[in-house]
């Protein structure tokens, strides 16, 4: 991935755990799967940092984890929304629209002084 | 997988564990095994080396990774946002978030009380005062727990907790039923002493045979019954305790060792 400036980077990193949670928001999912789809969509230079968040998220109860057996292999961490993940999720995707449309306003040039 | 790869991988983790003792502990053990799993899944269909040497690059190197969990462990207030002025709705769900206490999701000594107390609390029904403060005690114990799901704690719930009640009952059932049999060698003192047959000689007195039968044998079998009952929902219940007691105890691996 080229080198980014750093706004962009910042919005990223604030983004990604939101991303995250709506990834878990219709069905449960493997660490690895959540980490892989992430890093397709181009969200993360580097696949290992996402654990770090991930571990933040459990601990503040936006997510939880299981423990499923896997058919081949030890158990794997399975991870899943919690009712406070969901409300989270939700106020952001109110806050990322009208801060989209401001900004998207403002790069169009609309005058809205 | 053949030694190079287990090579390729062994070294990284090898070095991520070495670099992670800048964190915690429990946090360092945690992304050990995290990262142990995603090699595991990642190299799961293609183990060639080719294929582990591209796993490990898109993982990023130890340092950044440990890098990124201090980042996060730093991250008190909300992570960096976007400039408009009217975002700080999701910085205040972050910054609420992390207001609350950190769970542990390790195995702690409340895990090992609620199943203590709940086993004590049936076991030692004898002392029945203490035996229903430790069955309060592990109820909420269990209740509270970190470490276990709510499925979990609903399996602990049904089937540990409903042992200090039902040993209650039975023990409840033996007192009346020996209180029972006790006014049985009464009843049966006072049939045998005016026996049927002087009582039908005598023709004035209601107590015929086959009522006196029926009293005496009715209290005896109906205990009987209720005690063969109870004995079998506790067997069925001491195995389903036995399942529970597993399952709750599977948790103890829910942070896995290095």
């Amino acid at each position: 991935m080229a080198p980014l400036d750093s706004a962009v980077t910042q919005l990223r990193r604030g983004a990604l755990e939101y991303c995250v949670l709506a990834l878990l928001a219709d069905e449960e999912r493997y660490g690895y799967d959540l980490v892989t789809e992430l890093s397709e969509a181009g969200l993360v230079a580097s696949e290992g940092t996402i654990y770090p968040l991930l571990s933040r998220l459990r601990k503040e109860e936006l997510v939880a984890t299981s423990w499923q057996e896997s058919p081949n292999g030890p158990p794997r961490r399975y991870y899943r929304l919690t009712a406070h993940g969901q409300r989270a999720l939700a106020s952001f995707q109110d806050s990322w629209s009208d801060f989209k449309n401001s900004v998207d306003q403002i790069l169009k040039g609309k005058d809205r002084r | 997988m053949n030694a190079e790869e287990t090579t390729l991988t062994d070294s990284y983790l090898a070095q991520l564990q070495e670099e992670a003792r800048q964190l915690p502990a429990d946090q360092a053990a945690e992304m050990v095994a995290d990262i142990r799993e995603h090699l595991s899944a990642a190299t799961a269909g293609d183990a060639s080396e080719a294929h582990t040497r591209e796993v490990l690059d898109r993982l990023g190197s130890p340092q950044a990774l440990v890098a990124e969990a201090l980042g996060e462990a730093g991250n008190a207030p909300a992570a960096p946002t976007p400039p408009p002025a009217s975002q700080s709705p999701y910085a205040d769900i972050l910054a609420a978030a992390r207001r609350r206490a950190t769970p542990s999701t390790t195995w702690s000594g409340r895990e090992t009380t609620a199943i203590a107390c709940l086993i004590g609390a049936e076991v030692g029904i004898i002392l029945f005062p203490l035996a229903a403060g430790a069955w309060l005690v592990g109820l909420i114990s269990l209740a509270t727990s970190r470490t276990w799901t709510s499925r979990e704690k609903t399996l602990g719930g049904l089937t540990l907790g409903l042992g200090f009640p039902l040993a209650a009952i039975a023990a409840i059932v033996a007192v009346i039923s020996a209180q029972w049999s006790l006014f049985n060698l009464g009843v049966h003192r006072i049939c045998d002493f005016g026996n049927p047959s002087s009582f039908n000689s005598a023709g004035t007195f209601g107590l015929g045979e086959p009522t006196q039968i029926s009293l005496c044998r009715t209290s005896g079998s109906s205990s009987h019954t209720v005690l063969t009952a109870l004995a079998i929902v506790g067997a069925i219940l001491l195995v389903a305790q036995i399942v529970a007691v597993w399952k709750l105890l599977q948790a103890r691996h829910r942070t896995p060792a290095v």
